[in-house]
């Protein structure tokens, strides 16, 4: 019996043991946020616990440490060997704070020196644990209450989804109006935004179109030209005629559009339906905000005819969580969206999410069935082929191992250009490149 | 009896030699006009179709736009000229020689770009009319076997070979590299084949060339492997490492219609399907202009549009008497913006028809293939290249479909396509398009 009893008290003091291990035991995931006077910083952080000796990685930094009770020491070397910064700081509970300094790299346009002259960035460090996912992905309806109509940072978050999750929602059409004609805010509005776990400034958000269909009956579209679009002569010489008045009857069973009041000349006159999202983004960079007719980086009201059922689309993530927006409808337009509409109209949406961590892209990319695809927006068309064209370069160059020369001449003999947005405040050009080929060529 | 065949001979010698007469001075029929003023040369001068309609002395009928009246009194023609409202626009007199008048006279300028306001002094003019020529019964089928090319396209360029409307062609094209054993007219790289004088084809009418048949003809086609500047960004054109020595030589394989380019580090099996192209398809410029075969403009030249392939129909506008129609710079396949500066550079056959519109022309060229409807614009900068192939094309459509404004606008928001066909040349080529089966669906 005492024997009995012996074994019961090293049992009780194992666990006891483990469990003061385990108050300290900060291995594994975490999200860094560093802040200071500048734009607070994120990362992917891991660490490897053994002993009292710290290992692992800060982003792209190495990290060397040592934790002694509660207390935390972190050295961070840069991946060339440069030091990148010394961090101080205690475990509460599942959270590590504390203070530090960074030693920024001069950083952009990646200048030589590759380091600042001035002194190292005063800094407060947060670790705290990631969302931990659910254990199969959820299938989650969601019933759009938030309409917003300027991309922020600032918007909050509608639905925290995990990748995998699949979202089945609905979006009005860009003047705010749903399928039942509830009229919610306009202006090229979104719906959500959608908080992505596990998203970090750095990082690629995936997203699937998996549906995207119209909802409604009806669309509506101008038909004047935009002034974009047509030389001034035209623009000062057309005569528009009001009774155009531009009302579409969808008949998706048929995979048709007809006017609902036609004129004598377009009496049996069709258009194919593709129905596709004007609008999709994240939220941009920092403090920026832009209006929901705007486009950038971030996408937002980027008009291409091919972001449809079934397509991938590829964003820089700029703000924790990504907040990815939709809407702006249009169940069919053609290149450059010359009237300033497609067919616009509501539409119901599947999509679901993925990131890529720790990769990212100047701007947006997206696949289809047939094309690896880069955006080029920017405030004129000329840069915008430049931007989208040496996008497509990088990515490419990247995925298959290309030299320049290879790259160049690939582009050379299959290059394809959309001409996206010619009348919103941004041009939108896409270049593309056939699967067909890239498949062969390996 | 014998009395009475005599009179019936002597009344038969009559009619003959009456009608001999009449028959000597009947004007009626088709006709080319040509007006040379003070300043013109023979490329300045202003050719028009001339139709003559003759009723004892009197002339009617009309010159190019214009309405003509006048008489004939023996040899001696005079021309009166007005707009379609009246107004007055100049007098001609001159002498019938054989087939031909000419003479001199008085012609008010026309205003560029339909100015109002005082009408401009009368220039003192000399002008000819001959008859025009008469297209056979039955087309001919040619073999041209170049004899030349030609890098600048140029009014000043003779003829190679005069066809009429419906007349097939075969004929090949030089790669856009020089072949030193053939002469070569105009120091111009991207040379051209021809040019055919198209008989018939006047300023102001269109030309239609239909692309019949284009395929290579040799096993290489060569392709540059660095990006123009365009097409990239600064940076991305700062910081590209090229190989001097990359092979962009494609074998050409014309039995499975594939390009295959020599084996690389990355790109060990990279294999294109095959899209035999004309680079360059032109007419001559306006009056005296002369430009190298790289540049491009309203008279086509170095278009580099990749859809201009078999089965493509192209409509120009017509500049000079007879068009001078050329063709050259044939790609195996091209990307869009050719962004290298080249595509597979190779020669072909080619077969090619040819028709006229008779005075209608746009300022641009067009196309037609399966399955769009395709306008050119050609200028110094993209978005303005935008603008003019959106505007074109929606005039044509305006013009083949009756549509109002309101009509072409909301049929080019649904269906418009956009191809950036050329970035990299002296031009920018931005093509607007719409499809075919869209358009078959409108009332016209």
């Amino acid at each position: 019996m005492a024997k009995h009893w012996r074994r019961l008290a090293a049992l009780a003091g194992a666990i006891a043991l483990t469990h003061a291990c385990m108050a300290a035991d900060v291995s594994g995931k975490w999200v860094a946020t560093i802040e200071s006077q500048a734009e607070p910083q994120y990362a992917h952080v891991f660490l490897k616990v053994d002993g009292t000796k710290l290992t692992g990685m800060w982003g792209a930094s190495k990290i060397d440490g040592v934790l002694t009770g509660t207390d935390v020491k972190i050295t961070l070397t840069y991946g060339d060997g440069n030091p990148a910064g010394k961090l101080a700081g205690t475990v509460t509970g599942n959270t590590l704070t504390g203070t530090g300094a960074i030693t920024e790299r001069r950083g952009r346009g990646g200048m030589p020196g590759g380091f600042a002259r001035r002194g190292p960035t005063v800094v407060k460090w947060t670790l705290s644990r990631p969302a931990v996912p659910p254990a199969t992905p959820r299938s989650i309806d969601f019933v759009p209450t938030n309409f917003f109509a300027t991309y922020s940072a600032k918007n909050k978050p509608a639905l925290t989804i995990f990748p995998g999750d699949v979202v089945h929602t609905w979006t009005a059409d860009a003047g705010g109006v749903d399928a039942k004609g509830v009229r919610h805010r306009g202006g090229d509005s979104n719906i959500g935004p959608f908080y992505v776990e596990g998203a970090l400034p750095g990082d690629t958000l995936v997203v699937h179109l998996l549906k995207v269909r119209t909802n409604r009956s009806t669309a509506h579209q101008g038909s004047h030209f935009n002034a974009n679009a047509v030389t001034a002569a035209y623009l000062v010489g057309a005569q528009y005629d009001p009774a155009v008045d531009g009302e579409w009857t969808l008949l998706p069973d048929k995979g048709i559009a007809v006017p609902t009041h036609p004129s004598e000349h377009m009496k049996n006159y069709s258009v194919p339906m593709k129905p596709m999202l004007g609008c999709i983004s994240v939220a941009p960079a920092g403090d920026e905000q832009f209006r929901g007719n705007d486009l950038g980086p971030f996408g937002g009201n980027m008009d291409y005819n091919e972001n449809v059922e079934g397509a991938t689309l590829y964003f820089p993530v700029f703000q924790p969580g990504a907040l990815l927006g939709m809407g702006d409808g249009h169940a069919a337009m053609g290149d450059g969206e010359v009237v300033g509409s497609g067919l616009e109209t509501s539409m119901d949406v599947d999509f679901s999410v993925d990131v890529i961590p720790g990769d990212s892209s100047g701007q947006v990319r997206a696949e289809t069935k047939d094309y690896l695809i880069a955006f080029g927006v920017s405030g004129s068309v000329p840069t915008s082929i430049q931007i989208a064209t040496s996008q497509l370069a990088i990515w490419i160059k990247q995925k298959y191992k290309l030299s320049d020369s290879e790259v160049a001449i690939l582009f050379a003999s299959t290059l394809k250009y959309d001409i996206t947005e010619l009348v919103d405040p941004r041009f939108n050009l896409a270049a593309k490149v056939p699967k067909s080929v890239l498949a062969a060529m390996k | 009896m014998k009395c009475d065949r005599l009179i019936k001979v002597f009344i038969l010698t009559v009619v003959i030699a009456v009608t001999r007469l009449c028959a000597a001075a009947d004007l009626s029929g088709d006709w080319v006009g040509q007006v040379t003023g003070p300043f013109d040369s023979q490329y300045t001068a202003q050719y028009s179709h001339v139709e003559l309609k003759a009723a004892g002395s009197k002339l009617r009928g009309t010159w190019g736009t214009y309405t003509l009246a006048g008489t004939l009194a023996g040899t001696t023609v005079e021309i009166s000229l007005a707009e379609a409202s009246g107004k007055p626009v100049g007098t001609l007199t001159g002498e019938l020689s054989g087939d031909e008048l000419s003479g001199t006279g008085r012609v008010i300028p026309a205003r560029r770009g339909g100015g109002t306001g005082a009408a401009l002094p009368p220039n003192s003019v000399t002008w000819k009319l001959t008859r025009a020529p008469k297209r056979p019964a039955a087309p001919t089928t040619y073999n041209y076997e170049p004899k030349l090319y030609y890098g600048i396209y140029s009014a000043a360029e003779p003829p190679v070979l005069h066809i009429f409307p419906g007349d097939i062609v075969n004929t090949r094209t030089y790669d856009s590299a020089r072949d030193a054993s053939i002469p070569r007219h105009g120091s111009g790289g991207d040379v051209n084949t021809g040019p055919f004088y198209v008989e018939g084809a006047l300023p102001g009418d269109t030309l239609v060339v239909k692309i019949l048949r284009l395929r290579t003809n040799k096993l290489i086609g060569r392709q540059g492997s660095r990006f123009n500047q365009n097409t990239v960004t600064q940076a991305y054109q700062l910081a590209a490492h090229y190989d001097p020595s990359f092979n962009g030589n494609w074998v050409l394989d014309q039995e499975h219609n594939i390009a295959t380019l020599p084996p690389s580090p990355g790109l060990p099996h990279l294999t294109i399907p095959m899209k035999t192209m004309l680079g360059c398809i032109s007419v001559a410029p306006p009056g005296e202009e002369a430009f190298r075969g790289t540049d491009l403009g309203p008279y086509g030249g170095n278009m580099d549009y990749n859809g201009n392939v078999e089965g493509t129909t192209l409509y120009f506008p017509v500049f000079h008497p007879g068009a001078l129609l050329g063709m050259g710079d044939v790609h195996g396949a091209m990307g869009d913006g050719e962004v290298v500066g080249t595509g597979l550079e190779t020669s072909a056959d080619v077969t090619f028809s040819v028709d006229v519109i008779r005075g209608y022309a746009t300022p641009q060229v067009r196309a037609e293939t399966k399955d769009y409807l395709i306008s050119f614009g050609v200028s110094g900068s993209v978005p303005e290249s935008i603008q003019l192939a959106t505007s074109q094309l929606a005039e044509w459509i305006k013009h083949d479909y009756k549509l109002n404004d309101s009509e072409v606008a909301l049929l080019f928001g649904d269906v418009l396509k956009y191809d950036i066909t050329e970035l990299v040349d002296p031009h920018f080529n931005v093509v607007a398009k719409v499809p075919k089966s869209a358009l078959a669906t409108l009332n016209k």
